[in-house]
Formats: structure tokens, C-alpha cells, sequence
């Protein structure tokens, strides 16, 4: 497939989110349901392993990764705690996949200062393996681009970095956990980190304090923001996360060893809630995001693949 | 109400009888005070200079994660590293409360239910890589990254040389001594100021049907837990009480759902885990647990019984 052709079909959104984002997304969103939403499960103690059985279970990289295509990479750096951020080995192979495809340009892209990506071990991963760690300054408003956001329900616009329009492929490498505001993050919520942080405020409440629906609202908005990115493939770290005082940590750690790849985000955190003991229905953000045809909550309309790493 | 009395008795006895009892209130604004000096440390070095965080500046810390602290009552925090010539390092978080119930209450939050207990400020549990302590309005998290015998004793050393600058002793809530004291198992009190609480410790509603303030909560022997959630007047609780019930028997997650009284409901949840809810005087009451509704209605009976 041409590099153009790619594009077309599989929607990554870059610059066509600013033109109808919503729609853009439901489109990949109705192609990934006509051929049956799937979900990769690879386990083992070796994660990078874990990563490329995951992939290639859903076909392998290159049906994601076209040559020359421009990759940007979303990995969770919010905290250096056990359990709390992504899998270095995680990001390390995803990478190292992407350069074996034929990849041009690969970057880590973040708001998150430098030594979030050097407490974690994450830039380095990055640095060494040959890719590019983009870190947007947060505080200049002027890096975000907005997005109207026409069929959000509570977010009426984005403001998504501007450097992430640059990139052809967009790689969502979240860790699944335990979160204190909606007890559970994964591949949706991932997604704030290409935010605007000022926006991202309102998320936890529009004055930075506790209101009366915090959950529904938190949920809620970012429900609204998959609206505007689909990622072009998910790889989430489920390897060991923390179970307790997510998102942040210190907390109790859960080891499943796992590594989960899929387009649809919604199947994907569907399946990692049952890894903290839940199921899709117990987190509203799962279900908004279900109600937006954003994906299929209903593992048992999913075509779940497992597999020794 | 004997027995509670009791515990609310102790808690106080303990605290004003401990070695922290000739600590003042007061604390100090400066949280770099409280940092152990370097002669203190022997090979662990200070890695970096003291980051400090005010009010909203807690979300550039932790972003989503500073929530719950907000909603605690959250004022100021200071983070420092360290680290030994051999690779180990640990983090130490001295978080600064609006007061201590704040304190106590994101201290409760924190622990899990495995965790030891040490003897570091009012209470203190050490987990299998990070402990936490709180006294006065101050709650200490020390973080190691590995789960090696020298840096857990790092850590315990490290808080013990906090714990001796910190002053600011203080007792739990009144309400934690509202708790059934009978086969409580103290290591699972948790103490609410708000919905995202509650919320983690069980999911009764993503509306803040409860209008929560300060709630309690401690899991039994038996395998039940009793949840207290205090307000400021009979008719409030009354009025909430009315909110609860209408959000829990319109969820589609509850089922079996009827009223017993006006102040008092029973419904299962998917777990077919009972609960039963009564308004009492300022209060709301819960029972969840795998147990009967009977058994529910009956320890609310009690309760009530003995508050007479």
C-alpha cells in the first residue's frame, strides 16, 4: 500500500482532525467493527517480547506502519513509581518495530518536562533507540492547536499539540491502572498527555476543585477528546501497574505480565478493567466512550487473542 | 456506644500520652525544616535541590493524581531525592494538609491493608517498597524503587529523622470513634472528605448523590464493611439519604431494590453483595457486604440500639 492510500484508509488524524475530527474517527472506527474488533494479548516476563507477539498476533507493524510514514509515539510518563508509567522495554520495541517497517521520522511527544522522561528511564529508551523525544513547553499556548469539538457532550474543544499534526501514524503506548478520580486509566485517557494541560484541568473540574459530578465529568470529557484522535494502534503496558493511589503512586503493584494491542481503545480498556478486577460497564469513561461508537465494550463481541511470549 | 467510646478514648489517650505529646500544634510553613541533614545520612546523598509545590501547583507534580489531595484539603508539598554511591535511590514527599483530619484522611487513603505497621508519627504502614506516616497535618511518603533490605531500612531511617522534626500531634476524627468498634479491623479505617473517596473505596454513585463532607469507613471480621457519613443535620441526612436511594435504584448495576422504612433501603449489588442504608440522626449508614439483607437490617438495628 502507498503511503497515501494508508493514509486515506486508515484515517490517523493529524491535520484532518482540525477539518471534522469526530467524524474522521468514527469512520476508522466503523471499518476496524466491519472486520471485527480485535484484541491482542501477549504474556510474559520478557515485555519486549511481549510487545512484538502482541502486534504480530494482529498482523505485525507493517500493517500499521507504511514506509516513510512519520510515527509519533504516546507513551505514559506521568510518574517515575513502580507501576506507573509505561514499560521502557515497552517503548524501546515499539520503536525498534517502527524502524523495521521502514518508518521515517519516529517521536516520543510530550508536555511533560525532561526529567519526567529521565526519572522513568523513558528518555533514554527513547534517546538510545534512535528516536526523537519532542518536549512541547506547556505553558505556551500558542503549541496547541484548538479542535472544535462539535458532538462532545461536555468538551467543546480540544487544544491537541501542534507538532503531533506533523506525524502520519500515531502509536498510543498508555499503562493501564488504577486512577483516584475514575478508578481506572488505560488507552482513552492516554490521550490527555497530547492535550492542552489548561484544558486538561477542566477534566478533573472547570476550578481545579472537587464538584458535585467530578466522575461523570472526568469521564465525560474524555470520552469528548477520543472524539478528536484515533490512534492508529494501541500497545498497552499491562505488565505490572499499580492496583491502589493510581494514577501517581506509591500503591500496591499487580504483575499479569501482559502486553494488549488493538485499534479499538474502547475493547482494549474493556478487557484491562478485568485486569483490576472490573468490567467495561463499571467505568463511565468505557461507556461514553461505547455511546460515541467509539468501539465495543462487549468483550464477548471481541475477538480476543492470547498468546505465550 | 460503649465501645466506641472507647476506641475515640484510646486514640486520644495515645496520642496525648505518646512521645510526641510536648510537640506543638503548629508546625512550620517552611517544610525544608523538616529535611534531615546531610551528616544524618552516611552514604545517601541529597540528589538535586528540595522541589516544592503550593496549592494548584500540585497538578504540575502529578497532574490527574493531585485530585484526591485537593479534595483532602491539600496545601503545600515538598519533594527531595536520594541516593547511595550503589545505585539506590528513594523519594521523600512531605505533603503539608489544610489540618490534621486532612492529613489522617489522605494517610487512610494511601495505606493498603497489607501493609506493617511502623512506629513513625501518629501512624505509620510500611508496604513492600514505600511507607507512609502521618502526624499533625503532615503526611510523609517515602518511596524506594527496589524492594532490597538496605533501602527499606533506608526508608524507615530516613522517616524516623523526619518524625523527629515534625511537630503537630493530633488525634483521628471523632467520627473514626462512631465506627462499630466490635471486630473492626483497624488497619482498614478509611476516613472521606469528599466523592473521590468514597468513590475508591466503593463505586455507590458517579454523582455526588451523598453531598460528602466527612464519612468513615472499616471492614469487619465477618467480611462486611459499615460506612458513616456524617452531616450537619438530621434533615440533610434525611435529604440525602433520599438522593442516595433514588440514584442507586435507578442504576442499572443494583438490583432487588426496596424500601424498608422511609429512612432505610436494602438492594444487591452484581457481586450480589448486600447493602442496607439508614438515615440516623446526622448520619447516613451502610452495610455492604456478602451477607443477608437480615444480617444487614440487624447490624443497623444494633447500631441504632446502641446509640440509645
Amino acid at each position: 500500500m502507498k503511503r497515501r492510500e494508508f493514509l486515506k484508509t486508515s484515517a490517523v488524524l493529524g491535520a484532518v482532525s482540525a477539518l471534522g475530527a469526530g467524524k474522521e474517527s468514527l469512520n476508522r472506527t466503523s471499518l476496524a467493527a466491519a472486520e471485527g474488533t480485535e484484541v491482542a494479548v501477549a504474556h510474559g516476563a520478557d515485555f519486549g517480547k511481549a510487545t512484538e507477539k502482541a502486534v504480530a498476533l494482529l498482523g505485525g507493524i507493517e500493517k500499521y506502519v507504511p514506509k516513510g510514514a512519520k510515527v509519533a509515539i504516546l507513551p505514559n510518563s506521568q510518574s517515575k513509581n513502580p507501576g506507573a508509567h509505561t514499560k521502557p522495554e515497552i517503548v524501546r520495541t515499539a520503536i525498534r518495530m517502527c524502524q523495521e517497517a521502514g518508518a521515517g521520522e519516529i517521536a516520543c511527544l510530550s508536555w511533560l518536562p525532561e526529567k519526567y522522561w529521565e526519572a522513568t528511564g523513558l528518555g533514554k529508551a527513547v534517546v538510545e533507540g534512535g528516536a526523537r523525544l519532542r518536549i512541547i513547553d506547556l505553558k505556551d499556548e500558542s503549541l496547541f492547536r484548538a479542535l472544535p469539538l462539535t458532538r462532545g457532550k461536555v468538551l467543546k474543544e480540544a487544544k491537541i499539540m501542534t507538532p503531533f499534526f506533523e506525524y502520519d501514524v500515531f502509536l498510543n503506548l498508555p499503562i493501564t491502572k488504577d486512577h483516584a478520580g475514575n478508578r481506572f486509566t488505560g488507552a482513552m485517557k492516554n490521550l490527555m498527555g497530547l492535550n492542552s494541560p489548561t484544558v486538561n484541568r477542566f477534566f478533573h473540574t472547570g476550578d481545579f476543585k472537587t464538584k458535585p459530578d467530578d466522575i461523570e465529568h472526568l469521564d465525560q470529557c474524555i470520552a469528548d477528546l477520543n472524539l478528536a484522535l484515533a490512534p492508529t494502534l494501541c500497545i498497552v503496558d499491562a505488565t505490572e501497574f499499580l492496583t491502589t493511589n493510581g494514577p501517581f503512586g506509591p500503591g500496591e503493584i499487580s504483575s499479569p505480565k501482559k502486553v494488549v494491542a488493538g485499534v479499538d481503545r474502547v475493547a482494549i480498556d474493556s478487557y484491562c478493567t478485568t485486569l483490576l478486577g472490573m468490567r467495561g460497564e463499571d467505568i463511565v469513561m468505557i461507556k461514553r466512550g461505547h455511546e460515541h461508537g467509539l468501539g465495543e465494550i462487549d468483550l464477548k463481541k471481541v475477538r480476543l487473542r492470547e498468546v505465550e511470549a | 456506644m460503649g465501645m466506641r467510646l472507647a476506641i475515640l478514648t484510646l486514640a486520644v489517650l495515645l496520642v496525648s500520652c505518646g512521645p510526641s505529646a510536648d510537640k506543638s500544634v503548629a508546625g512550620s510553613d517552611d517544610l525544608k525544616t523538616y529535611l534531615p541533614a546531610e551528616k544524618e545520612l552516611g552514604l545517601w546523598k541529597a540528589r538535586g535541590v528540595p522541589q516544592e509545590f503550593r496549592g494548584d501547583d500540585l497538578y504540575i507534580y502529578m497532574d490527574g493524581g493531585a485530585a484526591i489531595y485537593r479534595e483532602y484539603g491539600f496545601r503545600q508539598l515538598l519533594v527531595q531525592d536520594y541516593a547511595d554511591p550503589y545505585g539506590r535511590s528513594l523519594t521523600l514527599e512531605v505533603f503539608e494538609m489544610d489540618e490534621a483530619d486532612a492529613a489522617f484522611g489522605i494517610y487512610t487513603f494511601k495505606v493498603g491493608s497489607q501493609g506493617k505497621r511502623v512506629d513513625l508519627g501518629q501512624e505509620g504502614s510500611l508496604e513492600d517498597y514505600y511507607l507512609n506516616f502521618w502526624e499533625g497535618r503532615y503526611l510523609i511518603t517515602l518511596t524506594g524503587f527496589d524492594r532490597e533490605v538496605e533501602t527499606t531500612q533506608r526508608l524507615l531511617r530516613v522517616g524516623q529523622l523526619v518524625d523527629s522534626r515534625i511537630n503537630g500531634p493530633a488525634a483521628p476524627p471523632a467520627l473514626v470513634g462512631l465506627l462499630p468498634g466490635r471486630d473492626l479491623i483497624s488497619s482498614s479505617v478509611k476516613y472521606f472528605r469528599g466523592p473521590l473517596g468514597l468513590f475508591q473505596s466503593y463505586p455507590f454513585t458517579t454523582t455526588d448523590a451523598f453531598g460528602i463532607k466527612a464519612g468513615v469507613k472499616g471492614d469487619y471480621s465477618a467480611g462486611y464493611s459499615f460506612y458513616v457519613i456524617e452531616y450537619e443535620t438530621p434533615e440533610r441526612s434525611l435529604e440525602r439519604f433520599a438522593a442516595v436511594a433514588k440514584s442507586l435504584q435507578e442504576d442499572p448495576k443494583f438490583k432487588n431494590f426496596r424500601m424498608a422504612a422511609k429512612n432505610t433501603a436494602f438492594l444487591e449489588d452484581r457481586q450480589g453483595r448486600c447493602l442496607g442504608l439508614r438515615a440516623l440522626r446526622r448520619w447516613i449508614l451502610i452495610v455492604l457486604g456478602p451477607i443477608s439483607a437480615e444480617s444487614a437490617a440487624s447490624l443497623l438495628d444494633d447500631y441504632e440500639t446502641d446509640e440509645e
